[in-house]
């Protein structure tokens, strides 16, 4: 339904960028969003961007995402860096380590402990 | 009556022995959600001991950690309750969308210079700082997924909200944390770097 009324508002420079990075005609790429297989949305598809990058979307979200990157290298600069930035924090976001004590005192009071249900 | 030892010799032994290799997750997970080092572990203990009142009902071999940490999410919500004083939290509506992406196209610098000089300046005490400064609603699923590797599925389970809510808080929590990493790289000076990089 929201493809049907995206494909009215498919520019045309959009449409004639993203024929020849699908390699196909402007035509085909005309009758691909009318009948949703591709969705012109940058803003539609973008809300999956995180979803996408973390391998939550299904098997059908995922396609369609693909299918507008192939067509639209804006998004595909634009999803490839928010990767890169989320693959940064992951991978710097320092993860402390209780300290040794604090570990002992929680741990003492638990152990030897009866079950509380007797 | 008091309880015989003799009846459960095992159960707090037991207990400790499972959550033992889970303490140093609840201690940066309780430091990320109340932010003070004596809060943090109030916390820690209260979901400890509320874990073992309970810990009859965990059944042994499925996800422990999302266990305790929805555990230690409901003792934070009725600690609120008990004090009144939740924390704000931002309606979706107050945080401004934002992205690098946008905000480095709009400054002249290449994404490229993003990577190679803005990213690689940015320290871990910066990443954590950004991250403190989203609400906590946003700051706990950015914690859960990005520094504790969360499916939207376990984090769903661990704050008890839908999945759609996830990926909501998520969109908007790491939109924030990408504006609060921009803006320490414009005070730190960073931006200007790699603004001169590009012009050099």
């Amino acid at each position: 339904m929201s493809n049907a009324r995206e494909a009215g508002t498919a520019t045309r420079a959009w449409v004639a960028a993203a024929a020849p990075r699908l390699g196909v005609t402007e035509a085909t790429v005309r009758r691909w969003i009318r009948s949703g297989r591709l969705n012109p949305s940058c803003g539609e598809v973008y809300r999956n961007v995180f979803p996408y990058l973390d391998h939550e979307l299904s098997a059908e979200e995922r396609a369609e995402v693909e299918r507008h990157i192939a067509a639209c290298p804006d998004c595909e600069d634009h999803f490839a860096f928010d990767g890169t930035v989320l693959r940064f924090v992951r991978q710097r976001a320092p993860r402390a380590l209780m300290p040794t004590a604090l570990q002992e005192r929680l741990l003492a009071g638990f152990r030897g402990r009866a079950s509380p249900d007797g | 009556m008091p309880l015989s030892i003799e009846a459960a010799p095992a159960a707090g032994d037991a207990f400790t022995a499972e959550v033992a290799p889970h303490l140093h997750l609840l201690y940066r997970t309780a430091l990320r959600m109340t932010q003070q080092e004596q809060a943090a572990e109030d916390l820690l203990q209260d979901t400890l001991e509320r874990a073992f009142l309970n810990f009859a009902r965990y059944e042994p071999g499925t996800n422990i950690r999302a266990w305790l940490l929805r555990i230690m999410s409901n003792v934070r919500i009725s600690g609120f309750r008990r004090v009144a004083r939740r924390p704000q939290t931002a309606s979706l509506d107050a945080l401004e969308p934002f992205s690098i992406y946008g905000a480095a196209w709009a400054e002249g610098i290449a994404t490229e210079d993003v990577e190679s000089v803005v990213l690689n300046r940015i320290g871990e005490e910066a990443i954590l700082h950004a991250i403190d400064r989203l609400p906590e609603d946003f700051r706990m699923v950015v914690v859960l997924s990005d520094v504790e590797g969360f499916s939207y599925k376990e984090m769903a389970a661990i704050l008890e909200i839908p999945i759609g809510t996830v990926t909501s808080r998520l969109f908007r929590g790491r939109q924030q944390l990408q504006r609060s990493l921009w803006e320490h790289a414009r005070d730190a000076g960073i931006l200007a770097k790699a603004q001169g990089s590009r012009s050099a």
